[in-house]
């Protein structure tokens, strides 16, 4: 723990423990860094894997969090710290796939085939499940999920991150939507 | 189930149909036992993606990461700076004045306890600052241990002081505001503003006293912005009471 971090104690409410969290980080503190990188690199990492197309998300994990903290400065505290890291990490990611094309074969084996992410799941292995039906969206469709339901974008947003309209927006997150819900049934 | 409101029923989980539509989606639904399930089970799918925590990274890339962060910083610092003699100690400071505020306002969610343990801890004079520049870490320390570090810096003061000067005449005039305003307060509420506004005034009063003893300690100014950003918020705050009761 920096020494910061024990000279205040840690705070038992998640949101004001990550609020001082970004305020050392904002100061240098590696250590508060560190907890807000455990805090969301799950989250991240799927978000990565689900607009990239592929596992292999090493390489731009790295990228989002070391801009996160060369941004840090710049975050206000408008939104919680999660929203607006996770749209600096939309942000790279979509300038990589711009850039790199990052598309990992057995994913675009399953790309325009939603009955492939139709499979019905059942018990514990629901969430799992429903990750790869993710994962088996066609690109659109999963975009406009994703950064809808997961990250909180609006449609209007999206539209403009991915170049499609709004309305289309609304209609590929339907789709998505009435596809995954069969893993409900 | 293909009826006309299939197309309907996201938009309806996300409330973006208009009153009409809605009204005559729900009465459907109180008949159409499939898209009742359905709605339901879009319900599902949004509540899932909301609460999705995420798939941890096959390899942990912290390591890479903090690596990076240390090579940006260090290679930064050497364009910013010529090469110092050997075995010279610099410090470089991450902040600007907005990065300082908005520093800030992350740190305004700090209880007033723990600022005064913070306080209170550095006042003791432990002669050890939190290290901010990572070029100037060893690699076995990690960012943001304490480490000894010499000498005074007058940067940090001038920031604070350019901050002081920002907020001073915002503060005079409120307080004046609030001096003529302050009979149409009730006593309750006006003694917990003042309550309030000495607590602030004693932290910066601290944190100013902490500063000379150690002009290193970058959290100190930064508690100074974040106090004296308080009081003027306080004091708008009260000036907008005041005024609507006028």
């Amino acid at each position: 723990m920096s020494a910061l971090a024990s000279k205040v104690g840690r705070s038992s409410d998640p949101l004001e423990s990550e609020a001082a969290d970004v305020a050392l980080a904002a100061a240098g503190d590696g250590t508060a860094f560190e907890r807000l990188y455990r805090r969301h690199v799950a989250r991240i990492n799927s978000l990565a894997e689900w607009m990239l197309g592929t596992p292999d998300t090493e390489d731009v994990l790295q990228d989002i969090f070391i801009r996160a903290w060369e941004k840090l400065g710049t975050f206000r505290g408008q939104s919680a710290f999660g929203t607006w890291l996770h749209r600096l990490a939309v942000n790279v990611l979509l300038r990589r796939r711009e850039t790199d094309r990052v598309r990992a074969r057995r994913y675009i084996a399953h790309e325009e085939t939603l009955e492939q992410a139709e499979a019905p799941a059942t018990g514990p292995q629901l969430w799992a499940d429903i990750e790869t039906a993710v994962e088996r969206l066609p690109q659109r469709s999963r975009d406009v999920f994703v950064l809808h339901d997961v990250v909180g974008y609006k449609h209007d947003e999206i539209a403009e991150h991915l170049g499609i309209t709004a309305g289309t927006s609304r209609s590929q997150l339907h789709h998505a939507r009435m596809t995954l819900r069969k893993h409900f049934e | 189930m293909t009826d006309h409101w299939t197309e309907r029923l996201s938009a309806y989980v996300d409330g973006e149909l208009d009153r009409e539509e809605r009204g005559a989606l729900e009465v459907h639904l109180t008949s159409c036992e499939a898209c009742a399930t359905a709605v339901a089970q879009l319900r599902q799918v949004v509540g899932w993606a909301h609460g999705y925590e995420g798939k941890p990274p096959k390899v942990d890339v912290w390591d890479a990461v903090a690596r990076g962060i240390r090579e940006r910083e260090g290679s930064r610092e050497e364009s910013r700076h010529p090469p110092k003699r050997s075995g010279e100690r610099v410090r470089r400071f991450v902040f600007t004045v907005p990065q300082l505020l908005a520093a800030g306002i992350a740190l305004a969610l700090f209880s007033g306890t723990a600022v005064g343990v913070a306080l209170r801890a550095v006042g003791a004079g432990s002669g050890r600052t939190v290290v901010t520049d990572p070029a100037l870490l060893p690699d076995e320390i990690p960012l943001g241990e304490s480490f000894d570090i010499d000498g005074n810096d007058p940067w940090t003061v001038a920031v604070v002081t350019q901050l002081e000067e920002q907020y001073a005449e915002a503060i005079a005039d409120l307080e004046s505001l609030l001096r003529e305003g302050q009979d149409k307060l009730d006593s309750a509420t006006l003694r917990v503003i003042e309550e309030n506004l000495r607590t602030i005034d004693e932290a910066v009063e601290q944190a100013t006293v902490a500063l000379r003893r150690d002009p290193a300690a970058v959290y100190l100014s930064e508690l100074i912005s974040v106090n004296l950003r308080r009081k003027l918020e306080l004091l708008r705050d009260a000036a907008a009471l005041v005024a609507s009761e006028t």
